[in-house]
């Protein structure tokens, strides 16, 4: 043993003390001594041991808790390997690490002393991201129907990502089985390292969610109804009281902090469902149409203070119709149809994927057929619509060439990208198909991607009016 | 679960409670008023039982307090479809394992039901002069028992019931059932026969069977120990319905 080798716990009711290493350390609250952490009282009574090996290295071991050992994030299945500047969370403690640096012990890090044909050691081998919010393959059905379909998200610390969708998309089914309120049938979903489908309530604790029906209690103050879901958060104390006032500032709930939250006004009360979420500074956030129904200053409020929160390093999944407020927030973009994700990048990559424009042009009876130089001419029924790199200059042209048929021009339509085109065109609410979503996957890897409207159009769509 | 969890939703539903002052009152006067106006019924029935020095508030106290332990369905039962139409079900969930919040939510109500039954017991034996033949304080543990039922049928109901007007009919036809059937409005040997053979397959007659035979019959801890393991028996029976049928998931509608 290094002089200084010691468990400092730096979460927790016996936060600020330090452990001495150098020999085997249980931990539980059956533990007579510093093992059991200050009175933890979410740890087993039997919980974990930290053991010194042959080495003088040290393993950490779960023995069968119920909430669970984590190192850095992951809930491990077996012996770990300890290295410096590990972070070992029990119940609501963490414990850093602090040993001597040893290059080989450091080389041995994180590789699982676990039995090759354990269910454990298949997980173990699946690489893992570091997102905030991992969710791979999510499947959820109801009876017969089949609401996700292997639905694939990641979400970086301090990333915003704007989940679009259309009503009965599957946006709230996918939320829900994030927050763990509903079970996925197949998949992966990972908050902050931890899986929300086997470990629902651990994962819990590292998202907050403001769902898209409005929740709170009348009943009670704004004060109260905060304080509730600080607490509940694990927050205590002054934290508490400290944490309540930064919401209700940041919100501009002061003023009614003491008022009964059924008295506030509608947008009041839409800020305050809000707060509730965020007031105990979850790792992911999870906001579900955060502004339907609000005032421009109320959706103004919200808008900075998730852009707050990204900017401190949270990751924001903010489910929304506002496609302004998506470009606002400078999120990302998950666009989910038909159970799927069939777009993912940033407005940029998007709109750069989608550069071409089109001079749609509606005529009295059908659209004549044209020639046009520089643009690709498609009638549809009464439809004439023209792909160009220059709408403008195509829709000049276009009406030198009509001759005669300018007469029945009824109307005539320049359509830029954006990210409302974009999405209209990949939800096929501007031009419609016989065939259900497509999702993207040209390379046959399985993960979703972009499609291109020459992809789309390849892919048999019809590009037809609603 | 975690105590610290469920202490802070306890204190939550304790606040939510406390916030309807009136019913809290209400749950307290409004049987203290029913003994009082029918004492005199109750003495008449009770001598024509065969029971002497009685004033008809060793029935109508115990008789009472029983009926109106089982108010505590509708009222309690009504807080967790609050919870479904202010949209905070799942916000709880989301932060509280199922249990915590269940047993978080329910806990309040129990303290609130035992206070009720005790103050009711001792209010109507100061004032309306009961003359118990054993000791009242036998009687303690049956509070406890009885809320504990009352609570694990309120769960039930909610479990069993979607809407809002489910839970208040249910819950009204079965405090109408078992105070009727139950002995807490007669004497259950003043019952036909019938009822009288059907009559221990409700709990609030081992409630009253319990009360009776301290207060007329003046037998001690024992006898009240077997009606109270009955009074278990069937909150464990209620729990185990609701687990059958309660979904965390489910939607309630207040309709």
């Amino acid at each position: 043993m290094s002089v200084g080798e010691v468990l400092r716990v730096i979460a927790g009711p016996a936060n600020g003390t330090d452990i001495p290493l150098g020999h085997s350390v249980p931990i539980g609250r059956a533990v007579q001594g510093p093992g059991a952490l200050g009175g933890d009282e979410e740890l087993s009574r039997n919980h974990a041991c930290i053991a010194l090996l042959d080495d003088g290295g040290y393993s950490l071991e779960d023995l069968g808790s119920t909430n669970g050992t984590y190192l850095n994030g992951w809930r491990i299945p077996a012996s770990q390997l300890l290295s410096p500047g590990d972070r070992i969370q029990v119940g609501q403690t963490v414990l850093e690490v602090v040993l001597a640096p040893d290059p080989q012990r450091t080389v041995m890090r994180r590789r699982p002393v676990i039995l090759a044909d354990s269910p454990d050691a298949e997980e173990l081998r699946t690489p893992r991201s570091k997102a905030t919010l991992y969710a791979s393959g999510v499947r959820k059905s109801y009876g017969e129907l089949e609401v996700l379909k292997g639905v694939d998200l990641e979400i970086e610390p301090g990333e915003i990502a704007g989940l679009l969708g259309h009503n009965g998309a599957g946006k709230t089914t996918f939320v829900s089985c994030v927050a763990g309120l509903r079970r996925a049938d197949s998949g992966t979903i990972l908050v902050n390292g931890v899986d929300a489908t086997t470990d629902p309530l651990q994962a819990r604790h590292h998202l907050g969610i403001a769902p898209q029906d409005l929740g709170i209690y009348p009943t009670l103050s704004v004060r109260g109804n905060l304080e509730l879901f600080a607490e509940l958060g694990g927050l205590r104390g002054r934290e508490v009281a400290k944490r309540v006032e930064e919401v209700g500032e940041a919100l501009s709930l002061t003023p009614k902090f003491d008022a009964h939250a059924g008295t506030l006004s509608g947008g009041q009360q839409r800020r305050l469902h809000t707060g509730m979420a965020i007031v105990c500074k979850p790792p992911l956030l999870i906001l579900d149409e955060p502004t339907v129904g609000a005032d421009i200053r109320t959706r103004q409020e919200i808008l900075d203070l998730v852009k707050g929160l990204a900017e401190e390093g949270h990751a924001v999944c903010y489910s929304t119709h506002y496609l302004p407020e998506i470009e606002q927030l400078g999120a990302s973009v998950a666009l989910l149809q038909g159970g799927a994700i069939i777009a993912r990048g940033s407005i940029a990559e998007l709109v750069s994927m989608y550069s071409t424009q089109v001079v749609e042009l509606t005529f009295d009876g059908p659209a004549p057929e044209i020639t046009v130089r520089g643009g690709e001419a498609v009638c549809d029924g009464s439809l004439l619509r023209i792909s160009t790199d220059n709408a403008a200059a195509m829709a000049a042209a276009a009406l030198g060439q009509l001759g005669g048929n300018a007469m029945r021009l009824r109307n005539i339509e320049l359509v830029r990208p954006s990210l409302d085109s974009i999405y209209l065109t990949l939800t096929e609410q501007r031009y419609s198909s016989g065939e259900p979503a497509v999702r993207g996957d040209a390379d046959g890897d399985g993960a979703p991607q972009i499609m291109s409207r020459a992809a789309l159009q390849n892919s048999g769509l019809n590009f037809r009016r609603p | 679960m975690s105590r610290r969890r469920l202490l802070i939703i306890s204190r939550h539903q304790a606040k939510l409670l406390l916030g309807n002052p009136g019913a809290l009152v209400i749950f307290v006067i409004i049987p203290l008023l029913t003994m009082v106006i029918m004492k005199t019924t109750q003495k008449a029935a009770l001598l024509g039982a065969g029971y002497h020095h009685v004033n008809g508030a060793e029935q109508a106290v115990p008789g009472f307090t029983v009926m109106f332990a089982f108010f505590w369905l509708v009222f309690v039962g009504r807080t967790f479809f609050a919870e479904h139409a202010w949209g905070t079900w799942d916000r709880l969930q989301m932060m509280a394992s199922t249990p915590e919040v269940i047993v978080g939510k329910l806990l309040p109500s129990f303290i609130v039901i035992n206070v009720q039954m005790i103050m009711l017991f001792a209010i109507g034996d100061l004032v309306l002069g009961m003359n118990s033949k054993g000791s009242l304080a036998t009687l303690v543990i049956l509070a406890p028992a009885l809320s504990i039922c009352v609570l694990a049928l309120t769960f039930a109901l909610v479990s069993f019931c979607q809407t809002m007007t489910q839970l208040d009919a249910s819950s009204n036809l079965l405090m109408l059932v078992f105070a009727s059937l139950g002995g807490a409005l007669a004497l259950t040997t003043a019952l036909p026969g019938w009822a009288q053979s059907i009559a221990p397959a409700i709990p609030s007659h081992w409630a009253m069977q319990a009360s009776t035979d301290v207060i007329l019959k003046g037998d001690g801890f024992g006898s009240v120990l077997g009606s109270v393991a009955v009074l278990l028996a069937f909150a464990a029976g209620f729990m185990a319905l609701a687990a059958l049928r309660f979904r965390p998931t489910d939607r309630k509608l207040v309709a």
